[in-house]
């Protein structure tokens, strides 16, 4: 088999600007899915029984059906609504508020494993339950679920390839758009391939080194 | 005037009746020791005093202000100090920043204040050289003289003690009882949950007798642990010298 390496090296640009792209999107919407997956976790943790239920709902059914057809939703189904929007920021919207569901899950998890005598401690000092949970019970959680939090980043990034489908030139887009222009299949998605590779390993690498430096083994209990 | 009134506490845990109507009166500087069987009430009594454990009937006050007004829970927990069994400190904070934090956030006081008095604080109890370690660093009688620092640090009126060395090795049940001694005999208020006799003969003012939510006896040490004159109390110090 003959692989052309030559000729694509005009596209890396072309390569470079899509994977660019999928760092843009994949942390905007990483930033929306942490937000809602805060304030889910909040709810389903809510004394408020209909806050609890529908918060429930929302990560069961977000995290039950394909988020691919969660994208569509938000792209094709959106606008009949008035809400009008590029294919970059519901491609964000979709993949943040899907993410966001399983942010959430792990935030619960997180809570959970905080010790007791944290929040009782917290209590007896005087300390409300709002500063409680900003200053104690949101960074001990997190420690915990630090590692889960990576894979969910990594899981992102990847997922944002989806994003392709709706016309997005992210690195899929892009890779899908080029290799149909020059047909040189095997080396322009080995070339993504290997692209996304970076990006994820770099993630792992750089993420790992704040998980570290922020929660040193010797600060955690 | 006492500063610390518990008025007929009464709390169950569903069918149990673990508080049955506790009445005590507290005075200011006096140092109360509460002893017991496991399973008497001890502890529950105390996080009832602190708000920490909702009872159905009955008033604390501190001062003649009632924990049930609207508004006196926050200002009262902000004057009583409490230290657990478990020390609880909190894990991601260095010892300067678990005595510092509540100052801040509840006091008010800015980060130089804060930083001045853990660290008067932390000299009193011997750990000025461990201003920078964390929680897991540290041994168990360590970690609670932190906590009994961080608890001082909110200036409180009354302390109270939750079987403060209970889970401490033997070896390091004496480090805490000397801070709790010294607490004693600057004047602090203080309500002790211990099976420390010794601590509770010589420190203490007077001894609290609880059994199966009640108050057996309370009194002087003398009356209590050398004559006893209940039998179940008497039953209980055979067990104690037993072990």
């Amino acid at each position: 088999m003959f692989l052309d390496w030559g000729s694509i090296t005009s596209y890396y640009g072309l390569l470079l600007q899509g994977a660019w792209l999928t760092i843009v999107i994949t942390l905007a919407s990483f930033t929306l899915a942490a937000i809602v997956g805060v304030l889910v976790a909040a709810a389903r943790a809510s004394a408020v029984a209909p806050l609890r239920w529908l918060a429930t709902v929302y990560v069961e059914v977000l995290r039950n059906t394909p988020v691919l057809l969660q994208i569509f939703i938000v792209f094709y189904g959106f606008p009949s609504f008035g809400i009008r929007m590029t294919a970059i920021t519901a491609g964000i919207l979709g993949l943040g508020f899907n993410v966001g569901a399983y942010l959430a899950e792990i935030f619960r998890a997180g809570i959970n494993a905080v010790p007791r005598g944290h929040r009782e401690a917290a209590t007896a000092l005087g300390i409300t339950p709002l500063q409680s949970f900003i200053w104690i019970v949101a960074p001990v959680a997190l420690s915990k679920v630090f590692p889960a939090v990576t894979n969910m980043f990594i899981a992102t990034l990847l997922g944002s390839s989806l994003l392709s489908v709706i016309a997005v030139p992210e690195l899929t887009g892009q890779t899908n758009e080029i290799s149909a222009r020059t047909f040189l299949t095997i080396e322009v998605y080995s070339f993504s391939t290997g692209l996304y590779l970076v990006l994820t390993l770099g993630s792992a690498l750089i993420l790992g080194m704040l998980g570290r430096r922020l929660f040193p083994a010797r600060a955690r209990g | 005037m006492p500063i610390l009134t518990l008025r007929n506490i009464h709390k169950r845990f569903g069918s149990l009746e673990v508080l049955a109507g506790i009445k005590l009166a507290v005075e200011a500087g006096e140092v109360i020791a509460i002893v017991g069987p496991s399973g008497s009430g001890k502890s529950t009594l105390l996080r009832v005093v602190n708000g920490l454990e909702p009872f159905e009937q009955g008033d604390v006050e501190l001062d003649g202000q009632s924990i049930r007004a609207p508004g006196n829970l926050a200002a009262i927990r902000r004057q009583i100090g409490m230290v657990f069994q478990q020390f609880n400190l909190f894990s991601h904070l260095t010892v300067g920043e678990n005595v510092m934090l509540a100052q801040r956030l509840v006091l008010k006081r800015d980060a130089k204040a804060a930083e001045e008095r853990a660290r008067v604080l932390l000299a009193r109890v011997g750990l000025e050289d461990k201003w920078n370690r964390y929680p897991s660093q540290l041994s168990g009688g360590q970690q609670q003289r932190v906590a009994i620092s961080r608890a001082l640090a909110m200036d409180p009126r009354v302390m109270l003690f939750d079987e403060a060395t209970s889970a401490l090795d033997p070896e390091l049940v004496g480090e805490v009882l000397a801070v709790m001694r010294s607490l004693a005999d600057s004047g602090m208020t203080m309500l002790v949950v211990t099976h420390e006799m010794n601590f509770a003969r010589e420190v203490a003012d007077r001894i609290v007798f609880m059994d199966q939510g009640r108050i057996l006896a309370d009194g002087t040490p003398q009356a209590i642990l050398d004559a006893p004159e209940d039998a179940r109390i008497q039953q209980f110090m055979r067990r104690l010298a037993e072990r």
